[in-house]
């Protein structure tokens, strides 16, 4: 287990993780750093940083997500390892996707350095791209501090009760505390990143630990969560429950294009196998009454969902670009935990802990199999 | 069969309802009843009440409760109707019920063997538009008496940009088309717009002696205005993104989720080549290429997807705006490409999903054509 050490700095969060990008960047720590960057439309993407000027327009914990970030990460190492230090900004939940794509080895840790913060969630994208960069920061830091749910972020954000990253290298503390602009609290894990911190001249505290907002907010994402499922038909839907969410699905799979577990390079719902030859007679449509088309996609959400539903690490990319706003996120959420408990499994927990799929025994859950 | 002619088209009014929508709804209902066809493809209210999906189906119910015209889109038809006979269309006479840009690309697919139009009957109608799916899901009661509204103004800003310069939203190839602009309330002409038309006109005998005067002059009106609505947007668009630098500009946020492809209907490729292996770089290359510029956007080649796509199905474009409804970041990608493919299909005097005859330009493109366009092309050189 790596130590952990804490610092304080005189800086916002903001101010902070720029300055210390920059000073990796400079020092040759690193070759370059990955983070969201602003554009002059307030589009935000993220970028693969090798020239400290342009760190200029790097909005690192903007509160957006134009893609899972772990989803990116595996794309830049698909291929192998960074052959250099390369420092990554990400969200928790991108973070965790991370970690699960590097156990699918679509991905490699080596060589990252990963710093993330406790989140106080993302906008829809729809409402970032309407509104002005400043404003959105603005209201952002205004929410963080209030440490209730009552924000307009993404409900799979409100519902989150795992906003304080897992196995980060670097991790800032700005859910819940106040002054965000004038100070900001940093965990740093293990002797490297100790001295990288202290090379930045942030100095260690002598008895420093995490606030007590943490669990505040645990807390209160623990009620919104409740609350936000008492009202949808997902605890045990059957088939009339899921026709309900699932009914209006117009088969874009922008739900599966997005999602950073879900990584066949062809699936099986694009395949001739999933298409339908004609079938259909007079008798069939009148046992059947109606046919909604195109056919299948309820079952393609429970192909998915057998597929990487155990893995899903709660980002809500899924929901945030559905065209017809069906909450995949919170439904996907819902089933793998409750995969996942069978299994006292956590994604993104722990690196070196498969998934439930590699290890399973066929000895397994015979309460399950009678 | 080459394209109706809004002249010489003749049609039967339909038996008056209380909406329009009605009246449709009775026409399928006699038609199953007449045996004249066996199923109807109609969208539907969804389980939840919220959207709309195509249903197909006998059953009077189901019938009776669809809503041939439905204030949103949130899928082309074309793609509904490539799930059902892409591979043959079977036995079944079905009536399919769409709106004129769904039946436009229906058609581009049957000319790129995704549809198999035999046995099918395309019904078209003067289409008001359709409403935001962003605005749809914000608030439904406003969107609704926004639709609602369009018949008295029919150039509305609730409406999607595409639909607002949309110069084809009456007949167009379908085999019948229901006419109702300029039309009393809650009236709708049946117009025979092809053989098949004609027949099924002939089978639930009804007779095409309606007068249509007053609905040409308003689909003419219409069509010259919304022209003119297409050459400025067009305008203010070669504006604001022409060339190499306002494209990348007009594309920059986008998130590459590939939805403006999966719900595009002339988007048929089952595996694209922007999906396959061949566009992974090593992190060597991605950290080169980032050190080049000072940054490299993450994931890479956005821009160049939507030019790839660009290339190969903007002059079958047939402005549907499925693409642009669907985008979670609100890029004009159907704006772009309409312009684009207007443009390209112009010069091959292509009119997509107009003419079920003509060729797809790719298909029948020579080496030796088009030599004043690679001439103008020195002469800029020059």
């Amino acid at each position: 287990m790596a130590q952990h050490t804490f610092a304080h700095i005189n800086k916002g969060y903001d101010e902070t993780i720029t300055f210390l990008l920059k000073h990796m960047l400079d020092t040759g720590r690193v070759e370059a750093v990955f983070c969201l960057v602003r554009g002059e439309d307030n589009s935000v993407s993220y970028s693969l940083i090798s020239d400290a000027d342009q760190l200029e327009n790097a909005v690192p914990f903007f509160p957006a997500m134009p893609g899972n970030a772990g989803k990116a990460l595996s794309r830049f190492t698909m291929k192998g390892a960074s052959p250099a230090p390369v420092a990554a900004v990400l969200r928790p939940c991108e973070l965790r996707a991370f970690v699960e794509i590097v156990k699918r080895e679509q991905g490699s840790r080596e060589n990252m350095i990963l710093i993330s913060s406790t989140c106080g969630g993302v906008y829809p994208l729809r409402d970032v791209t309407e509104n002005d960069n400043e404003d959105v920061i603005r209201k952002y830091n205004g929410n963080l501090s209030a440490r209730t749910t009552e924000s307009m972020t993404r409900d799979a954000c409100r519902i989150c009760e795992k906003f304080e990253p897992v196995g980060a290298d670097i991790t800032f503390y700005i859910a819940g505390k106040t002054e965000l602009e004038s100070s900001c609290q940093i965990m740093v894990s293990g002797e490297n990143m100790k001295e990288i911190a202290s090379a930045a001249g942030f100095t260690a505290d002598g008895d420093g630990k995490k606030g007590e907002e943490i669990e505040e907010i645990r807390k209160n994402r623990h009620i919104t969560r409740e609350q936000y499922y008492s009202t949808q038909p997902m605890d045990q839907p059957g088939v009339e429950g899921l026709m309900e969410i699932l009914g209006k699905c117009v088969g874009c799979r922008g739900c599966s294009n997005v999602c950073p577990i879900c990584y066949c390079e062809t699936c099986f719902f694009r395949t001739a196998k999933a298409e339908h030859t004609n079938f259909l007679s007079i008798k069939e449509i009148e046992k059947r009454g109606a046919i909604k088309l195109p056919p299948l996609l309820t079952l393609f959400h429970l192909g998915r969902m057998t597929h990487m539903a155990h893995s899903c690490v709660g980002c809500g990319m899924c929901s945030d670009v559905c065209p017809v706003r069906i909450p995949v996120g919170p439904l996907f959420q819902k089933v793998g935990e409750a995969a996942d408990l069978l299994f006292d499994y956590e994604p993104g927990r722990n690196i070196e802990e498969l998934p439930p799929l590699s290890t399973f025994q066929i000895e397994e859950l015979e309460t399950y199999g009678e | 069969m080459s394209m109706p002619d809004l002249e010489q088209v003749a049609g039967a009014m339909l038996p008056e309802a209380e909406t329009v929508n009605d009246s449709i709804r009775d026409l399928f209902l006699k038609a199953i009843e007449n045996d004249s066809i066996d199923a109807i493809l109609i969208p539907h209210e969804t389980p939840d009440g919220d959207s709309f999906a195509y249903i197909l189906a006998r059953d009077v119910e189901m019938i009776k409760t669809g809503v041939p015209l439905p204030p949103i889109m949130p899928i082309s038809g074309g793609r509904v109707l490539m799930s059902l006979c892409k591979n043959g269309g079977g036995t079944l006479r079905i009536a399919a019920i769409m709106r004129p840009c769904e039946i436009r690309s229906a058609i581009e697919l049957s000319k790129l063997r995704q549809v198999d139009l035999e046995h099918l009957l395309l019904i078209t109608m003067d289409c008001p538009g359709a409403i935001p799916l962003s605005s749809w899901f914000a608030d439904q009661t406003t969107a609704r008496e926004r639709f609602d509204a369009l018949d008295e103004n029919p150039d509305n800003e609730h409406l999607r940009p595409i639909c607002r310069i949309c110069d084809n939203a009456d007949i167009t190839n379908s085999d019948l088309h229901i006419g109702t602009r300029g039309l009393q309330a809650g009236s709708a002409s049946l117009i025979a717009c092809s053989e098949q038309g004609e027949q099924f006109l002939e089978s639930m005998g009804m007779n095409a002696t309606a007068d249509l005067k007053s609905w040409r002059g308003k689909t003419r009106e219409l069509k010259s205005d919304r022209i003119e609505k297409r050459k400025i947007k067009f305008a203010e668009l070669r504006e604001d993104y022409a060339g190499i630098n306002g494209l990348s500009n007009a594309l920059r946020g986008c998130i590459g989720c590939r939805i403006c492809r999966d719900v595009c209907p002339l988007c048929i490729c089952r595996e694209c080549y922007f999906d396959c292996l061949t566009i992974q770089r090593t992190p060597e290359e991605y950290l080169r290429r980032a050190d080049e510029a000072g940054f490299l956007r993450f994931p890479p080649g956005n821009a160049l997807f939507h030019i790839g796509r660009m290339t190969h199905m903007s002059f079958q474009c047939v402005s549907c705006g499925a693409c642009e409804d669907a985008c979670p970041v609100g890029l004009p990608v159907a704006q772009l490409f309409s312009m684009v493919g207007e443009e390209t299909s112009s010069v091959f005097e292509y009119l997509p999903g107009m003419d079920r005859e003509a060729e797809i330009p790719l298909n029948t493109y020579r080496e030796n054509e088009l030599e004043e366009l690679d001439g103008s092309r020195e002469e800029v050189a020059s």
